[in-house]
């Protein structure tokens, strides 16, 4: 009986129930039916434990240092800087959008921020430039998916806690990947440029230009040198990293850059309460639907029933990669990696898949899905900071939706592209 | 349906206050946490003489922080869930859906809710590990004040709900107009997961 709990959670999520209450309900209903009332304080128990958690605590703070760093004016200087050194090219636009948005997403952990960060600077700039405003949408939202895979990353935090690994491991396995992306859609964007005859944006910065743009993009270019080589070199905690990052953030848009206000502050610092307590309430509720999880032996069944289709890991992984991407089509990262991660995660895992490589693979899967339609969450924000319709902008991003997923496969099938720098770090044991 | 639309406005004027003080406090714990961590990393690395508090301190703020801003996130549909089903129902149908699932949220409410009062009397048999009362410095803060957080997340995340409910139910059986949503607050235009 206790394995039907994931049908009935399946059902109470296709009706609409938002996912906290549907992860408490079906457990309960049939640790209930079950006559195991006495686990139910357990189930309450285990969600406050996965609230009270140190390393949790990096997802307010690095919501809070993207937030300040978005109002105080860093994403200008990173979309100069990248003009600078590549806006010259046919569809220099598009590139500079795609190299922002890797170089945005070492600063913040949220797709949706460098949707909305870039898209309202950008989509206009590039439409003014002689781009479609589909094309630029379209290229807006796809690259806007490299911010949660080059870190920092907030669903990556919630896997790494929720299924016990390092955070800074799953941090330096998805640097190569979203490089890996954003070069993707380059080349991309070079092909469809060549082919539309896309403009260009002006004339070649000269080297002093370049150089000034360089100086200029220095300080907000510091912060993932901060973030990420504390977290990796060992120096920091992720935690201590994200309080770290908001501090630099406060004290560049106060002070240095003069672009933030103190008046101000109330404001960001409510929004990321709020956005972070749906995020941290999700994953207190994921901790107890883990353990019906472990409870009901629901991995083992499924491991043994998809072991029945077929032995090949490589096969299973690619059925994974479809199934993952289905579900990224209608659900956030954020919910999907919580909800599957517990389910999924061990039985790849007892197949032989290193736990860094799922977690990179569910991850840059379900981030890809953001912005696919129908119910891509990036394709809404990119929908109402452009103006254009979901419907086309979800026609014009299908070549790079293409290229994403090739990438998908490529990191999917070639461990060695997330694996290396963490073993490099010393953070994962080879095999 | 007059006295439906009476309770309704009376409870969305009770929790358009209460939410307004939770997201107040929400923000100075998030304040408050990020200059303790600060502060840790300070002592560490600066001064290489770690604290013994600052780590169980920003947990119990980030509780806090969570249980004073989470019915605000319920209130305004911060809640990811799949709306696509709903969108192909025809009105009425769709009303009842909203109603059943708002429904079982009230009662998952409602057992999360005793089971937090439970658990926030059982914090006063214990103490938190390294945090002293700044008035009587050989006093350990009991735990229940960091439990109390989870009845008041839950009290409150109930309060929104029952506010949902008469909302939906007057929309979908009297006059749409009698039963306007909140406005939402600014902090919130553009929140994001």
């Amino acid at each position: 009986m206790l394995p039907a709990f994931l049908p009935l959670f399946l059902v109470l999520l296709l009706i609409g129930m938002p996912v906290f209450f549907a992860m408490l309900l079906a457990p309960g209903i049939l640790v209930y039916s079950e006559g195991m009332e006495r686990d139910i304080p357990l189930l309450f128990r285990n969600i406050y434990n996965g609230l009270d958690s140190f390393p949790l605590m990096a997802i307010p703070f690095f919501m809070l240092a993207g937030e300040l760093m978005n109002r105080g004016g860093i994403t200008l200087r990173l979309v100069e800087f990248s003009q600078a050194l590549i806006g010259h090219v046919r569809g220099g636009l598009a590139h500079v959008n795609i190299m922002s948005s890797m170089l945005f997403a070492g600063l913040s952990g949220s797709a949706v921020a460098d949707t909305s960060a870039l898209g309202s600077m950008l989509i206009p700039a590039m439409e003014k430039n002689g781009y479609s405003r589909k094309f630029a949408t379209a290229v807006t939202a796809a690259s806007s998916v490299i911010g949660p895979i080059i870190p920092p990353s907030g669903i990556m935090i919630i896997y790494a806690y929720t299924m016990e690994i390092s955070v800074a491991a799953l941090f330096a396995a998805g640097i190569v990947p979203g490089v890996l992306i954003g070069l993707a859609l380059m080349l991309m964007v070079k092909l469809l440029a060549n082919k539309h005859n896309l403009p260009k944006s002006g004339v070649k910065a000269s080297w002093p230009e370049r150089g000034q743009a360089s100086i200029k993009a220095i300080p907000p270019l510091l912060a993932p040198v901060i973030i990420l080589g504390g977290i990796l070199g060992g120096v920091f905690t992720p935690t201590e990293a994200s309080a770290v990052a908001v501090a630099y953030a406060l004290v560049l848009g106060l002070f240095f850059m003069r672009t933030l206000t103190l008046r101000e502050l109330p404001d960001i610092l409510t929004k990321s309460a709020i956005s972070s307590a749906v995020v941290l309430l999700l994953v207190g509720s994921a901790i107890a639907f883990k353990t019906v999880v472990s409870l009901s032996h629901v991995a083992e069944d499924l491991a043994a029933f998809v072991l029945s289709l077929t032995s090949s890991v490589l096969i299973l992984l690619f059925l994974i990669n479809i199934l993952l991407f289905i579900v990224g089509m209608f659900l956030d990262a954020g919910p999907a990696i919580i909800i599957l991660g517990p389910i999924l995660g061990p039985v790849f895992v007892s197949l032989g898949v290193d736990p860094v490589h799922f977690a990179i693979i569910m991850s840059v899967n379900l981030t890809v899905g953001l912005a696919t339609p129908p119910m891509g969450l990036v394709l809404f924000v990119a929908s109402s900071v452009s103006g254009e319709k979901v419907e086309t902008i979800s026609k014009a991003i299908l070549p790079f939706l293409a290229v994403e997923v090739l990438v998908i496969f490529l990191i999917t099938f070639f461990p060695a592209l997330s694996l290396t720098v963490p073993e490099w770090l010393d953070l994962i044991t080879p095999k | 349906m007059g006295v439906l639309s009476s309770l309704y406005h009376g409870l969305c004027r009770v929790n358009s206050v209460l939410l307004l003080g939770g997201r107040q406090l929400a923000w100075m714990c998030v304040a408050l946490m990020t200059l303790i961590i600060l502060l840790q990393v300070f002592y560490r690395y600066i001064l290489n003489d770690a604290l013994p508090w600052p780590e169980e301190a920003a947990r119990a703020l980030m509780i806090w922080m969570t249980a004073l801003a989470a019915p605000t996130a319920y209130r305004y549909g911060g809640f990811v869930s799949i709306d696509m089903l709903q969108d192909y129902l025809p009105p009425i149908l769709k009303s009842v859906l909203s109603i059943t699932l708002l429904v079982l949220a009230g009662v998952v409410l409602i057992k999360l809710l005793e089971l937090a009062i439970q658990f926030f009397g059982r914090g006063f048999r214990t103490s938190t590990a390294s945090i002293y009362l700044p008035w009587d410095p050989a006093e350990k803060l009991k735990r229940a004040w960091v439990y109390l957080a989870m009845p008041v997340c839950f009290g409150g995340m109930l309060l929104v709900n029952l506010e949902l409910l008469l909302r939906e139910a007057g929309v979908a059986f009297g006059d749409p107009d009698a039963f306007p949503a909140p406005v939402k607050p600014v902090a919130l235009s553009g929140a994001e997961s």
